[in-house]
């Protein structure tokens, strides 16, 4: 786990033949410094090596500089020599930040043994309240805090009304979807195009992400939820009925089979939409990486290349270094997305067939990879993925950059690792993800 | 103009006088070390390079700035701030620099990380509407004036025990908390300064409104 996650630390050394990242330069590189940064968390580990890939930070660049020959054969020797320089210029060395958690190629991070924090319910009350409920905390409920006995029940008591609000339901939940959706009007219930109805896609993730459910059903869910918030089993047909005029409607409901059904990833909206008129859903399968599992392949996060990958299945020549050095990982995903049709024309006019499952549509399905697993098929891939170590860390970081506008500081990343650690514990709840976000230091700490 | 200047010398005074101001250190990063009055004395809240907005502070973004007005001012939720009488200033013509995005028509999946350079200028815009539209109403509420009641509307300038009062209470209404000493007095020296009370009421409105205290949490 920790060699793929922390694989785009090395993806791009480009512009030196020597320093093309391989999946065991992360493993040399973390069983040298265990400590480091990018060696227990994806959020922030291609911040040490990389400004935004492949641009090299100071770090990225002076182990470029350091290196004599084929990256592996050479990296620990050129980490050697670059320990004692301090890459960022901020007064610290590189291996006392690397071994204090810190950033030794950003110089604005720099190491700190753990901020001294004392939690301060004040902060916290005002936080949540502007957060949560979207209305910030008056003086008579700072006043409470204040003066209570147990301030932490307030807090709880408030944050329950505050994730029970329309609000949160149905403001916060559905900004928070915009970035997996990316909803377009023109194309969407009421545009001039019809080809889905997005607004399922925004009601199922707010329904998952509320009232205490299991937030693995963004990638499980069998069922939609109508205007009303019920929900609906079965499919669904089309709201307004199939045009082609001055306006165009090929969409609409959800026409695909239940059974065939994960979620999020599965609704008409994100099938036609990511997926289109491509033969292999190359877009699909990384933005579910992306938005679900918090890696994106486009930036040299999540690389785990399976072998003799790219076959270039569909003739888009990735078969090139430069391009298989994402398409080795890109490709097995996406092989399971490859049975679900994208965009039709006479057919989705006839048939509504935009996002439906069909066997025969491509033969690549059973031939993909997950995590380095082979997966059958795309509810296969869903349950791998939903299951994942870093489907609980994206979860939690949503919520914690939600909440905080940025990924956790250094120093927070044990109260993060608990946060996403709890939530098997927690019935896979982010409301109670959330009550425990607002027990953090990171949220709610104060400078003793 | 002349109203600008009025706040600006009050929000001098009121960043000058405060007392709890800390060198803001680079390494407290994810401390929220400062905190009240002193992120306010701040004035930058935290959005130079060195202290980037949200890792001392959170923002407040536009639904929640929007609720401490209707709350604070005690206005419905349409009153606070309407472009050309007609367009919301949040939901649509500032919301992208009060913190928001807007996805469905302009294809913004992501709201801004921090606030831009536009976004003192949208706070200080919609924070104006919402003081005029509350001073407004409380001239034609007269006796039952619910926020501006601590000096007549009309007639002579403020006292220094009135500004005060009048401050204590925003205080309250905006940042939650009571005003500290050094603040009031900031307050205070300006009694006699301003001869229309009607712009005093303004001036304590806006100068309080759009500290960064109320902008950051």
């Amino acid at each position: 786990m920790r060699r793929f996650l922390v694989g785009s630390l090395w993806l791009s050394l480009l512009g030196s033949s020597h320093a093309l990242a391989t999946s065991a330069s992360t493993d040399i590189f973390c069983q040298k410094y265990p400590k480091a940064l990018g060696c227990e968390s994806k959020q922030a580990s291609c911040a040490i090596c990389h400004t935004a890939v492949p641009s090299l930070n100071a770090y990225g660049d002076d182990i470029k500089g350091a290196l004599t020959g084929p990256i592996d054969a050479t990296l620990i020797g050129a980490l050697d020599k670059i320990e004692a320089l301090d890459s960022d210029e901020d007064g610290a060395s590189n291996i006392t930040e690397i071994e204090h958690h810190s950033a030794p190629g950003n110089g604005s991070i720099k190491p700190e043994a753990d901020a001294q924090l004392a939690y301060d319910p004040v902060i916290a009350m005002r936080r949540l309240r502007a957060i949560y409920c979207g209305n910030p905390a008056s003086y008579e409920d700072l006043q409470k805090v204040k003066t209570a006995a147990d301030p932490k029940a307030i807090l709880h008591a408030e944050l329950n009304k505050c994730l029970a609000s329309p609000f949160w339901k149905g403001e916060a939940l559905f900004r928070l979807a915009d970035k997996k959706i990316q909803p377009l009007s023109a194309i969407g219930f009421g545009g001039n195009v019809v080809i889905a109805d997005y607004r399922y896609d925004y009601r199922l993730f707010s329904y998952i992400m509320s009232d205490d459910h299991d937030v693995r059903e963004l990638l499980s869910a069998n069922y939609h939820i109508d205007e009303s918030g019920a929900r609906v089993e079965g499919v669904i047909a089309r709201q307004e009925p199939a045009q082609v005029g001055q306006r165009i409607v090929i969409g609409g409901g959800q026409p695909l089979d239940p059974t065939r059904r994960a979620g999020m990833i599965t609704t008409q909206w994100f099938l036609a939409f990511y997926t289109m008129f491509a033969p292999l859903p190359r877009n699909t399968a990384s933005q579910t990486y992306r938005e679900y599992l918090g890696m994106d392949i486009a930036k040299g996060e999540g690389l785990m290349p399976v072998a003799n990958e790219p076959r270039d299945v569909d003739a888009r020549n990735v078969k090139q270094a430069d391009c298989a050095v994402c398409h080795s990982t890109l490709d097995p995903l996406s092989y399971a997305f490859s049975t679900y049709v994208g965009i039709e024309t006479v057919q989705a006019f006839l048939f509504n067939s935009n996002g439906t499952y069909r066997a025969t549509r491509q033969p690549w399905e059973a031939q993909g990879q997950l995590f380095g697993q082979p997966v059958t098929n795309l509810l296969d891939w869903a349950t791998k993925a939903r299951n994942s170590d870093p489907f609980k860390k994206n979860i939690a970081n949503m919520f914690f950059k939600q909440a905080l506008s940025r990924d956790p500081l250094p120093s927070e990343q044990g109260e993060f690792e608990a946060l996403w650690k709890a939530l098997p514990d927690d019935a896979y709840s982010a409301n109670k993800l959330i009550h425990r976000l607002i027990e953090t230091k990171a949220f709610g700490g104060k400078r003793s | 103009m002349k109203l600008l200047g009025i706040t600006l010398l009050i929000a001098i005074g009121l960043l000058g006088c405060n007392h709890k101001v800390k060198k803001h250190n680079v390494r407290s990063a994810g401390a929220n070390e400062e905190t009240d009055a002193s992120a306010n004395a701040k004035g930058g809240g935290g959005m130079n390079e060195s202290s980037p907005a949200g890792l001392n502070l959170v923002w407040k973004r536009y639904r929640a700035f929007e609720g401490g007005l209707v709350q604070g001012l005690s206005l419905p939720k349409a009153d606070v701030c309407k472009e050309l009488g007609q367009y919301s200033c949040i939901d649509k013509i500032h919301l992208t620099v009060l913190g928001g995005n807007e996805p469905y028509q302009l294809g913004q999946y992501e709201r801004p990380s921090a606030p831009t350079a536009l976004t003192p200028l949208a706070v200080e815009r919609v924070i104006l509407a919402a003081c005029g539209k509350r001073l407004e109403l409380d001239k034609a509420a007269g006796g039952g004036a619910l926020v501006f009641k601590f000096f007549p509307l009309a007639g002579a300038s403020p006292s220094a025990a009135q500004l005060k009062a009048q401050a204590g209470e925003l205080y309250k209404r905006f940042l939650a908390r009571e005003a500290e000493g050094p603040e009031l007095d900031a307050v205070a020296a300006f009694a006699g300064k301003i001869a229309n009370p009607e712009k005093a009421a303004i001036s304590l409105c806006l100068a309080i409104g759009s500290s960064a205290e109320n902008i950051f949490l």
